[in-house]
């Protein structure tokens, strides 16, 4: 069953030099119980879509100039305010990159969960008050009482990641945003917070959509992968087939950019070369053909299309590799 | 648990409110006198065990004027930093969370009122309205609530980008939630602060302002008022000053040692900070 639907949604930036897409024409997707990741550099927009599917971008410089996104039947880019409000952190919730900075330094903790818990599900405070210490311990917080009445200083990174969980979960949310949940942790407690994610995900068959720059760590944990470049999607498959047969020429790059351990410590680490291009200087054609090295004549002339042909795994270039 | 040794500033500051309180409910009834009650024949007495800190230029008791005195300074002082607040505050966080032309227009008024010297616009203000403890208060409220929401705006305008501000509305807080709840606590720190400052400030704008006649009118005693008119009698009768002045300075001291006191007992970080100067003792 699909939860959230997104067609052909376009953010722009209105920037002193003109005005960019940075978000271009995405469609994706979303089912119950799956969870999807969207894959891409630094500035390759993909956290400036899971803002925008919350109409949360920065506006200005941010607009979505066109596009959908289904949700339970209504378009969450063309709803009054007061709606929206009732779906953020009720119906969607979201976890966002650095857990030291998205927890309000003078509340604390208890009283931030029973904060949505009441607003969202009209609980008393007594009630709000006990499901928020159930919340903390089904984020698995070792001793919940006592840390609900702890202020966000006093708990480490990892802990501070769980509570914010505990809050995006605390409605029952039909889907969740991690924009890059586990970027600000280290490799032990990313593990652990991934797996605390897809426990609870098992249990209530929510969506997830994992955005992220760590191919590796989204191999492990995602259904299926989206890759973005330059704003556009530029290839979309099954996990396994994203990391065993990456069809398009960037993909190849990051997937053969992963260093492995145990790998021979004076091999060569490949790498893409070059830069991304800063979005006013895109090139008429392919995003990527600078710094491709399969570019044909047409790449510098032509956009590539996402290819409809395999509907399992779907990829906009004109001269992909080899399945 | 709370402990008044983990705080000494809050402790001594609220010793020093809390005999002001005392002196100001006690201290008419006990020295057994009116403070209009005139004797020509003791003026300007030195302190004594009949007069604890001596008579006026009309022989009135100066223990009973500085305790009802206490009374009519401290309610100005206290409601006009009040209203200050309540206004600087609500005024800085629409300023500061809104910004655009909402900002704009906010900031040029408050430019407007910072432009025009305090002690004039105290003036005008009195001077438009009539004298009196209520309108005294409110052109002193009018003189104060810019420095609030200069400095609320100011702090607004960090906090309005820190991520738990994005992590609320993506949790479905309302601006008004926002602004409220989740900013709100944050500016309590330095605002504190600036009230106690504040008080202390007012004290003495109101001394000035009576004794410029625009204020409180005679014989209601206020510390302004004798501290500004016992200057007349400085060689005569020195304490009158003297006396005045201690007390506007010990409430002032004491105002702002509680007000620092209180924001570190309201900063989070100043709990622990307690809990390890506890612990480790």
């Amino acid at each position: 069953m699909t939860v959230l639907e997104v067609k052909a949604l376009t953010t722009v930036l209105h920037l002193p030099f003109g005005t960019v897409p940075v978000v271009n024409n995405v469609s994706l997707d979303l089912h119950a119980g799956e969870t999807l990741g969207i894959v891409g550099e630094s500035g390759c927009g993909k956290s400036m879509l899971a803002l925008s599917l919350l109409g949360l971008q920065p506006n200005p410089p941010a607009e979505i100039s066109s596009g959908s996104a289904h949700f339970e039947n209504v378009d969450l880019l063309d709803m009054p305010p007061a709606r929206l409000r009732r779906i953020r952190g009720k119906r969607i919730g979201m976890i966002f990159q650095d857990p030291m900075a998205a927890l309000n330094p003078v509340m604390k903790i208890g009283d931030q969960i029973t904060e949505v818990l009441r607003r969202h599900l009209d609980m008393s405070r007594s009630a709000a008050k006990r499901r928020a210490v159930d919340l903390l311990e089904l984020v698995r917080v070792p001793d919940p009482v006592r840390r609900a009445g702890e202020y966000p200083f006093q708990l480490s990174g990892g802990l501070r990641q769980r509570v914010m969980i505990a809050i995006a979960l605390s409605c029952n949310p039909a889907v969740l945003i991690a924009d890059e949940p586990t970027t600000a942790l280290d490799v032990t407690i990313q593990r652990q917070i991934l797996e605390l994610v897809r426990d609870l995900q098992a249990d209530r068959g929510m969506a997830v959509l994992h955005i992220t720059h760590d191919l590796g760590l989204i191999s492990e944990h995602a259904d299926r992968v989206m890759v973005m470049y330059a704003g556009r999607i530029i290839e979309q498959a099954t996990t396994v087939n994203i990391i065993d047969h990456p069809r398009h020429p960037y993909t190849a790059g990051l997937v053969n950019c992963a260093p492995a351990l145990g790998q021979n410590r004076n091999s060569h680490l490949s790498e893409i070369p070059g830069i991304v291009p800063p979005l006013n200087q895109l090139p008429p054609g392919c995003s990527f053909e600078p710094r491709c090295l399969r570019r044909l004549a047409r790449c510098r002339q032509v956009v590539p299309e996402l290819d409809r042909h395999h509907s399992r795994h779907v990829t906009a270039c004109h001269n992909p590799c080899s399945a | 648990m709370f402990s008044w040794r983990g705080n000494l500033s809050l402790a001594a500051g609220g010793t020093i409110i809390a005999t002001i309180v005392l002196f100001v409910l006690f201290g008419p009834l006990v020295s057994g006198y009116e403070f209009d009650q005139m004797d020509m024949r003791n003026r300007l007495q030195l302190p004594s065990a009949i007069h604890w800190l001596g008579t006026d230029n009309f022989g009135r008791d100066l223990w009973t004027r500085m305790a009802v005195g206490a009374r009519v300074s401290m309610v100005i002082a206290v409601s006009s930093v009040a209203i200050a607040v309540v206004v600087g505050v609500t005024v800085g966080l629409v300023s500061g969370y809104f910004g655009g032309w909402v900002d704009l227009a906010i900031m040029r008024v408050v430019d407007i009122f910072l432009g025009i010297p305090p002690i004039v616009l105290a003036l005008a203000i009195v001077a438009a309205l009539g004298p009196g403890v209520v309108n005294l208060t409110l052109s002193l409220a009018a003189v104060f609530w810019t420095e609030y929401a200069r400095v609320v705006r100011s702090v607004t305008l960090s906090h309005r980008e820190a991520d738990y501000v994005a992590a609320a509305v993506a949790l479905g807080a309302s601006k008004a939630r926002i602004l409220f709840i989740e900013i709100l606590p944050n500016v309590v720190g330095p605002v504190i602060v600036l009230a106690t400052l504040g008080i202390g400030t007012a004290i003495i704008a109101e001394s000035g302002l009576s004794f410029l006649g625009f204020g409180v009118e005679p014989p209601t005693p206020t510390w302004g008022w004798t501290l500004a008119y016992g200057t007349r009698y400085l060689r005569a009768a020195p304490w009158l000053s003297t006396v005045a002045g201690l007390a506007i300075m010990i409430t002032v001291l004491g105002f702002n040692l509680f007000g620092d006191g209180l924001r570190d007992y309201l900063d989070p970080r100043g709990v622990a900070r307690r809990y390890r100067r506890l612990s480790s003792t």
